[in-house]
């Protein structure tokens, strides 16, 4: 981990004043009350005229807005990454880097099922942002996933990528990147001081939702015990790997294994499976989860005001934002109930 | 009606014959429609059971998949669906259903196994695979519904069809069969009273 040079203070005290202008329940209510049509102007006035001016020649409706928040969010994130310097940098890089492996996905599965450069780039990687430039010339690059997979060696799962047999599916392959970003960022966060150990257990709180969810739904679709296994992450803090064949064997067993932890909210936790059973959906259960992720994330940010943590918290409240607009915007265009979007924004 | 019959004895055994067969066919077609009536009505409580499932399948599905496009985004729903590289097929063969013929309706990849998905599950989306599972669902119902309503439409023209022949047999063909027979028997027994009368009278001379 190369250092540089820290502006912790210098960078925190920016990420904070940017927490600052984001957009607050408040707001975030007026914007479901509006109707479709209004939103989108709505949007652009809330600071994403540049990127909704941008797209507009190309999409229109929910794919406008949703790709201008996606391009707003990569200039931000790029933005942020440049202001920060040395341990900082690289604690603010591991959280950010998450983004970089839906793109390999996306490549991955274009080239697997030869889909067209260019449909790619009016519909999943706008070309419009320089971000996704690499990744559609990977894609017209390449005409095996092996190829594609060449293409990729100078990335940081590269290696792990090209370690696959060539006779895996392409569910192989995003099963590696999926376990590779965890396991990679577990091993950056190496070290004692508190806000890399406060991060380390975010990971770890992150990996255990995950593989909650892949149990449970692993279970609602009828896989075996040894392929919901197959799926599972290690690193996580309430499911630990030694855990796993317990955990996976029935939900009960996944719900003894989660109950032996004074950390995580049991009785909370049984209440949305049920509310899940009721409705026959995982809906409750992933949005419990993603509010105790977010509720973790508001508290990790408190504990150390001058450490990259603010800085992590600012980048997971603007994603949070622009999660919130999309979800608003498409909710409303599909006709979902105001309630449902509540349930979900708030 | 104008009988253009030959009032003779063989015409009548032919006419006797043709009445008893047109009644046979009579009876057949009958019950032909009976049961082409019975094959539709049990086959209008499935389809109408059918398509209460299809139309709750799709306002699951719809409401699933604007709830994926919602929360992941319309960009990983589309990446999401590029993945998924088996396109649906339905194969139409025919059956027979008491002489009708109908199509018998069978699809292939009309849903997909969630283990036989092109994407990973680790990182999967649950509301992405739940609204793929809710489609495939929809598909395979669709494709259900479909044959079922072609059935019914082709059951329904053949017990109309079966229905104006049944009339035509019973209220004009039969009836006028009848007519000439009762015609045909008068007037032999007419030309026999006048042979009788004739020949009495050829006597007292």
């Amino acid at each position: 981990m190369p250092i540089l040079g820290n502006n912790t203070a210098y960078v925190a005290a920016r990420a904070k004043s940017r927490k600052s202008s984001l957009m607050d329940r408040t707001r975030l209510r007026q914007l479901i009350q509006q109707s479709p049509d209004q939103l989108t102007v709505a949007v652009a006035d809330s600071g994403y005229r540049t990127e909704i001016d941008l797209y507009a020649g190309h999409f229109t409706g929910g794919d406008l807005v949703e790709a201008a928040l996606t391009h707003n969010l990569q200039a931000e994130l790029s933005n942020i990454l440049g202001l920060c310097n040395g341990k900082v940098r690289n604690l603010v890089e591991i959280y950010t880097g998450r983004f970089r492996y839906h793109n390999a996905k996306v490549v991955l599965r274009a080239v697997l099922n030869e889909v067209d450069v260019k449909k790619v780039s009016h519909s999943i990687l706008p070309e419009e942002s320089e971000v996704n430039t690499p990744w559609l010339k990977m894609i017209e690059e390449s005409n095996t996933l092996r190829d594609a997979v060449e293409q990729m060696r100078r990335l940081p799962f590269g290696k792990a990528l090209l370690a696959i047999g060539e006779d895996e599916g392409i569910q192989a392959y995003e099963d590696t990147l999926d376990r590779h970003y965890f396991k990679h960022s577990l091993n950056e966060l190496q070290g004692s001081a508190p806000e890399i150990r406060i991060l380390r257990n975010h990971l770890g709180d992150e990996i255990d939702h995950r593989n909650i969810i892949n149990i449970l739904e692993g279970h609602a679709f009828g896989l075996s015990a040894e392929e919901i296994s197959q799926a599972l992450i290690p690193g996580g803090r309430l499911i630990k790997e030694r855990n796993f064949s317990q955990a996976v064997g029935s939900r009960e067993n996944l719900l003894d294994v989660l109950r032996q932890s004074n950390r995580f909210d049991f009785d909370g936790f049984q209440q949305v499976i049920s509310t899940s059973d009721e409705e026959r959906t995982l809906d409750p259960v992933i949005t419990w989860l993603r509010n105790r992720e977010s509720a973790q994330m508001q508290r990790m940010s408190y504990l150390h005001p001058i450490s990259a943590l603010p800085v992590i918290h600012y980048v997971s409240a603007k994603i949070q934002e622009i999660e919130d607009l999309r979800l608003i915007v498409r909710g409303r265009m599909a006709g979902l109930s105001t309630e449902v979007l509540e349930a979900h924004v708030l | 009606m104008a009988l253009d019959i030959k009032p003779t004895r063989s015409e009548l055994i032919n006419l006797k014959r043709r009445i008893k067969q047109t009644k046979n066919g009579y009876k057949l077609l009958k019950m032909k429609r009976d049961g082409l009536f019975h094959e539709f009505r049990t086959l209008l409580s499935d389809m109408i059971k059918a398509k209460r499932e299809l139309t709750e399948s799709y306002v699951l599905a719809k409401s699933r998949i604007d709830l994926a496009n919602a929360i992941e985004g319309g960009l990983k729903v589309r990446s999401a669906a590029i993945a998924n590289s088996a396109s649906p097929e339905v194969e139409v063969e025919r059956r027979n259903i008491m002489g009708v013929v109908v199509p018998s309706v069978s699809g292939t990849n009309l849903k997909q196994a969630f283990g036989e998905r092109s994407i990973g599950f680790t990182g999967s989306s649950p509301y992405i695979d739940e609204a793929a599972d809710s489609f495939g669902n929809l598909i395979e119902r669709m494709v259900k519904a479909a044959e079922m309503e072609a059935t019914l439409k082709r059951l329904l023209a053949e017990i109309e069809a079966t229905k104006r022949r049944v009339n035509a047999l019973e209220f004009k063909v039969i009836p006028e069969l009848e007519e000439a027979r009762v015609f045909i028997q008068l007037r032999l027994e007419e030309m026999e009273r006048e042979e009788t009368f004739r020949l009495k009278r050829f006597k007292n001379k």
